[in-house]
């Protein structure tokens, strides 16, 4: 064909904005896997240049096309190679009938023709193209052609040429549509943090930006386009430190799960995240239902949290997967050194299926992989075996001694194809039919891993780098076959094409679970770890225990299991109980402080994950750990592939149409550019939503920027969600303002009225920044302040106009009026029980609050017999002093607090308080004295008390790795102010 | 053997004075009668080519003139080589707000920018309140470029970008040709990108 027969056949493929510098026909070698030249069919090389959609730059690619007649214009992309800066091209005349051993032994061999070779390496660590051309002078051309490109070549980076995108999108190579779900700690990233870095006025990298929202919109988009609803997958895991021993009966509760465990977990669904806004966030202070000798069973008492629902979800309905981590299986030694065999496996089998009892025969075992000490075994319902497939395990040891194993993991995975639906059977639940064709049906892939970490309360980092360490040598085989120790069969979806063999990481799942036995503890002394376990209400004993838990804080600092969820634990520490050793009165032995070493976390992207349940089983008592389980169930989504990657080529054909100029550009509509929120109060959380439409003739990318690079998109107060998004021409798509009033944010609003204002950047990809205004008449609150401006405010704070009309330091009240008025209409209360056991009403809260700050008289005619009137009181103080900007006891001095011995002591360093603190400090201390001496056993009502207000008048220090102080000597200073 | 310089130009001035329109006669050479008021900011770019045939090429910020949005100015205009700060010459409160921009260009904006002053609607001058004198003088005051323009009809558009594009300082300024680090796009980490390539020179011919 001749050459401007071939430019135009490869200009016709081209977008707008792309075009064809030039083109030869050659023989195409490229020194790595993918057999471009499998045949000795000549290709069709062409040079294809790109302006940026401002027009400023220019980028080139190598496109590779191959002859066929069933594409357009005859010719179908094989690959397109990108041109980075430092490109090289080598021209040299072909050593005819040589055989180069550097290259594929296939091409090499292959015919040569008379010519020249150009050796074209695209730039550092890709391979090298080589193309073999009689033509000289056409080569001349098209070399010189690629080095002009490479002038205005970016360097390589991780997100560059997104234009050639529409071009290779489709290609099974692209990571869009492949089969190995993307890394999960990779998907959970925000969107916006893997945005380029932009502010007003400097734009980022556009092009990588919408490279980046496109491919999140494209998965959604083709899951939501032909989704068939999703399969509810119920999972049960356990984990078990059985430390050498044998199984017992004893178990059968951890594996088949106690009918109260949904209640005593306070199954979750979903797992609620925290309200940092209302004010019920203190009920878990306030809330106490006391009971001070509460036994150390699991069934604790319910919270609100659990709904009759969820327990009858969590009790009656039998496991679809049962899943069971083991650790420290074998203490001998032979074990470290040899495999010892399946035995103490079969052993675990066995004893797991003959506590399961009838409904064993519902099971079957699927997969195991052992190292060592270490097990996991994966026990399905046999009727949903075929809907498992592609069973891959692994193992790998950890720390000093990791080759042996003795710490390590060992993991399974597997994917599970949802079976067609059939009407509910007697579970209530939906059964397999025969109708299902498994092979055509997306497959989500399930990790799970059980791991083993490093011991030693001291040993945190370790544990740590043990983790990080795990995470990346805990790896599967592409190539199925070389799994060992499998049951279950598999169907290769991965076949491996070359001598590499790339690990598919645990994390390239839609959902990983790990089960584990961490080894982190508490850093709490001993002694406070017990007596809190043994004196504290069961409702704020974990609670209180959990906010000193090394993984918990590992995983809020991202030390470790950053971006792992965990459920909220409401049974107690699950070690250690070595037998033949002193133990205390719960049965825990005094050589090791009890702790939560054993944990199940959960992490997933593809498949929704919801918890149902999370508990210990202090009834199986054969070993030093108590076993722990977790309920799971998992949405696993339901679609053919087929139709699948038939909407994603039909969205991505829709996305091709990148902007080539000015006229295309994508524009944005957005329906309001003022969003007022009217008189705004604490606490307050109002959303309004504007929407933006997408009215341009291409695809649009949006996101918002921050006024300055680095900054923040939106002041503390305001939330705005989504941060970026994708809209199609003509679609529209909600963004949502909220406005938070909270005491962080009061705090920094506080003390006059004032308008808020500000306006946000809306950036459209390749276009437009849109203006939004944000607008607010915020009311102060005497929430949220420090002490010392209560006692100087003239009247409410509402009345305040200025802060020049505050009273002078010399004239400043004794204590706050606020605090003061609320002690006042609590001390007709005759009995405190009652009004602890009552449910907090936030309605009655809220008011109280508006009273405050603007003076109005208390609107209920306060008898002291209303307990419900009085527990909003009660709440309302507590929630007063907790919203403190300073706390009444400063940080420094609460360490000196806890080494007082006496009451005098105690009394002594009172002195050192700010005079408006000791004020507050006597007047609500002798207010508690007087409601803990009215009470009919004062000493114990002194001792619960001092549990909800310590953390009031005392809190943690919030600045990042304060010594923690230990909340049972902060409520045993408190102590020696209301008791006796 | 031609050379090719990049600026960055914002346009300043009260809400309804034609900012975009005049943007809009430059780039495109369009107008449109019937404009929605412009809440935000947009990026467009055109090359202008001098007699030498040196080619300018502008990359230009259209901002809001809205009152609300006076904030946010700063970050459109900080890192600008030329401001065009326009006003309507059918109203003299417009003068007045484009005195305010010009005083605010000076105190805060790069000591370097070239300011132009803009009269528009040139051809609504039966209407006229804004004097030429009087804009003139004030221009040779405060060493501004001065003309007036009419997005409508083209009049002195076209004109007066040629004009700063040829007061811009082209003996060391930056160039199109700097690849990545010449993209608006790859302006990160706070980079000034004219301030970057300023430094460099016009760029080689390319061997293409």
């Amino acid at each position: 064909m001749p050459i401007a027969e071939l430019l135009s056949a490869v200009r016709s493929l081209l977008l707008p904005a792309d075009d064809v510098k030039a083109v030869v026909e050659a023989d195409v070698t490229t020194v790595d896997a993918t057999n471009t030249n499998s045949n000795d069919e000549p290709r069709i090389v062409a040079v294809i240049s790109h302006r940026d959609a401002s027009k400023i730059s220019l980028e080139g690619s190598l496109f590779i096309f191959r002859r066929s007649s069933t594409h357009q214009a005859g010719l179908e992309i094989q690959k397109v190679v990108p041109i980075y800066k430092n490109a090289s091209f080598n021209l040299a005349q072909s050593r005819r009938d040589t055989i180069d051993l550097s290259r594929p032994s296939e091409a090499a061999l292959s015919p040569a023709r008379t010519g020249f070779d150009l050796t074209i390496s695209p730039g550092p660590q890709l391979p090298e193209v080589i193309l073999r051309v009689s033509d000289v002078r056409t080569l001349r051309i098209f070399m010189a052609e690629c080095k002009s490109l490479e002038n205005f070549a970016p360097p390589r980076s991780g997100n560059g040429f997104p234009w050639i995108l529409p071009y290779t999108l489709g290609k099974n190579s692209q990571p869009i549509i492949s089969s190995t779900p993307p890394d999960l700690r990779v998907v959970n990233e925000p969107l916006f943090t893997l945005l380029s870095e932009a502010s007003a006025g400097m734009p980022g990298d556009d092009a990588a930006d919408i490279l980046l929202v496109q491919s999140q919109w494209l998965r959604a988009r083709a899951r939501e386009m032909c989704g068939r609803g999703t399969y509810p997958l119920r999972i049960r895991i356990g984990t078990f430190n059985v430390n050498g021993k044998a199984p017992t009966e004893e178990i059968a509760t951890w594996i088949r799960g106690t009918s109260s465990e949904g209640t005593a977990d306070r199954a979750s669904y979903p797992l609620p995240p925290v309200d940092r806004i209302s004010p019920i966030s203190l009920e878990d202070v306030a809330r106490d239902v006391f009971s001070i000798n509460s036994s150390l069973s699991s069934t604790s008492t319910v919270s609100g949290l659990a709904t009759t629902t969820d327990r009858a979800f969590a009790e009656n309905v039998t496991p679809d997967m049962l899943v069971l981590g083991f650790q420290e299986l074998d203490l001998s030694t032979e074990a470290l050194i040899y495999s010892t065999g399946s035995a103490k496996e079969d052993a675990w089998c066995s004893a797991v299926f003959e506590v399961l009892g009838p409904q064993a025969i519902l099971y079957e075992k699927l997969a195991s992989k052992q190292l060592v000490g270490m097990l996991i075994i994966i026990i399905v319902k046999k009727a949903l075996r075929s809907a498992f497939s592609d069973i891959r395990v692994c193992a790998a040891g950890a720390g000093i001694m990791g080759v042996m194993g003795n710490k390590g993991g060992t993991a399974i995975r597997l994917k599970f194809t949802p079976p067609a639906l059939a009407p509910t059977d007697a579970d209530g639940r939906t059964a397999p039919s025969d109708e299902a064709k498994p092979h055509a049906r997306h497959a989500s892939v399930l990790t799970f891993v059980n791991a083993h970490l490093a011991a030693f309360d001291e040993m945190v980092e370790r544990r740590n780098a043990d983790f990080h360490d795990l995470s990346r040598r805990l790896g599967f085989a592409t190539d199925p076959r070389l799994n060992t120790g499998i049951t279950g069969g598999s169907n290769g979806a991965n076949g491996a094409n070359s001598g590499i063999t790339p690990m598919i990481s645990v994390y390239e799942s839609d959902a990983l679970f790990w089960m584990v036995h961490l080894n982190y503890r508490l850093d709490l002394p001993d002694a406070d770890v017990r007596t809190i376990l043994r004196t504290w209400p069961p409702e704020s004993r974990c609670s209180t225990l959990l906010k000193y838990d090394q993984l918990r804080n590992a995983m809020q600092s991202h030390r470790a299991f950053g971006s792992f969820a965990e459920a909220e634990i409401s049974h107690v520490p699950t070690y250690r109980f070595s037998s033949g050793l002193t133990t205390d009165e719960l049965g825990y032995d005094m050589k090791r402080r009890p702790a939560w070493t054993d944990r199940i976390l959960h992490l997933s992207a593809g498949v929704k994950v919801h918890q149902l349940a999370y508990a210990g089983h202090p009834e199986v008592t054969l070993s030093d750990h108590r076993p722990v389980s977790a309920v799971f169930e998992a949405e696993v989504p339901i679609f053919e592939q087929r139709e699948h990657d038939a909407a994603l080529r039909h969205l991505l054909r829709q996305v091709a149409d990148l902007p080539a100029d000015e006229d295309t550009r994508p524009t944005l509509v957005v329906d309001t550019s003022l969003v007022d929120f009217g008189v705004v109060r604490y606490i307050h959380c109002a959303s309004q939503v504007v929407s933006v439409r997408n009215s341009g003739k291409v695809p649009c990318a949006f996101r918002f920027v921050p006024l300055d690079l680095g900054g923040s998109i939106s002041p503390q107060w305001l939330q705005v969600t989504p941060l970026a998004g994708f809209l199609l021409p003509g679609e529209t798509a909600p963004i949502t303002f909220t406005l938070i009033i909270n005491n962080k944010t009061a705090a920094q609003l506080n003390p006059v009225r004032k308008t808020l204002n500000t306006a946000l950047v809306l950036h459209t990809a390749l276009g437009k920044d849109h203006f939004i205004s944000i607008a607010a008449d915020y009311q102060p609150t005497c929430f949220a302040n420090t002490l010392s401006l209560l006692t100087r405010l003239p009247g409410p704070i509402r009345l305040l106009k200025s802060e020049d009309d505050l009273l002078p330091e010399n004239r400043a009240h004794n204590a706050p009026q606020e605090v003061m008025r609320l002690v006042q209409a609590l001390m007709g209360v005759v009995d405190i029980a009652p009004i602890l056991e009552t449910w907090p009403d936030t309605s009655l809260v809220n008011t109280i609050q508006a009273c405050l700050d603007s003076g109005d008289e208390f609107p209920f005619s306060h008898e002291p017999g209303d307990t419900q009137i009085a527990r909003a009181f009660w709440d309302a103080l507590l929630l007063l002093l907790g919203s403190l900007k300073e706390p009444i006891v400063p940080y420094r001095l609460q360490h000196q607090c806890i080494l007082m011995t006496s009451r005098d002591e105690a009394f002594e360093l009172l002195g050192e308080l700010m005079p408006a603190a000791i004020n507050v400090w006597i007047s609500v201390t002798a207010f508690l004295q007087f409601l803990c001496g009215s009470s009919t056993s004062p000493e114990k009502m002194a001792r619960r008390i001092s549990t909800i207000y310590a953390p009031v008048l005392l809190p943690d220090d919030p600045t990042p790795n304060a010594n923690p102080i230990s909340p049972l000597a902060k409520a045993d200073f408190l102590l020696y102010f209301i008791a006796g | 053997m031609s050379k090719q310089f990049q600026f960055k130009l914002v346009l300043l001035g009260e809400s309804a004075v034609g900012k975009s329109s005049l943007v809009l006669r430059f780039v495109k050479d369009q107008f449109d009668d019937y404009r929605e008021s412009t809440i935000g900011a947009a990026f467009l770019t055109q090359t202008v080519t001098l007699e030498d045939q040196t080619t300018v090429k502008f990359e230009i910020w259209d901002t809001a003139g809205q009152e609300r949005y006076k904030s946010l100015a700063p970050m459109y205009y900080r890192n600008a080589n030329c401001a065009v700060v326009v006003y309507d010459i059918t109203q003299s409160t417009s003068l007045e707000k484009a005195r305010t921009w010009i005083r605010e260009l000076q105190r805060q904006a790069d000591p370097s920018i070239v300011i132009a002053l803009c009269g528009n609607k040139s051809d609504l001058s039966a209407r006229r309140q804004v004097s030429e004198e009087e804009a003139k003088k004030y221009a040779e005051e405060e060493g501004l470029m001065w003309a007036e323009t009419s997005a409508k009809s083209g009049e002195g558009v076209t004109e007066i970008f040629t004009a700063i594009a040829k007061k811009l300082p082209l003996t060391a300024a930056p160039s199109s040709r700097a690849g990545a680090a010449g993209r608006p796009g790859a302006a990160k980490s706070g980079v000034d990108l004219n301030k970057q390539a300023a430094g460099a020179g016009p760029n080689e011919p390319c061997n293409c």
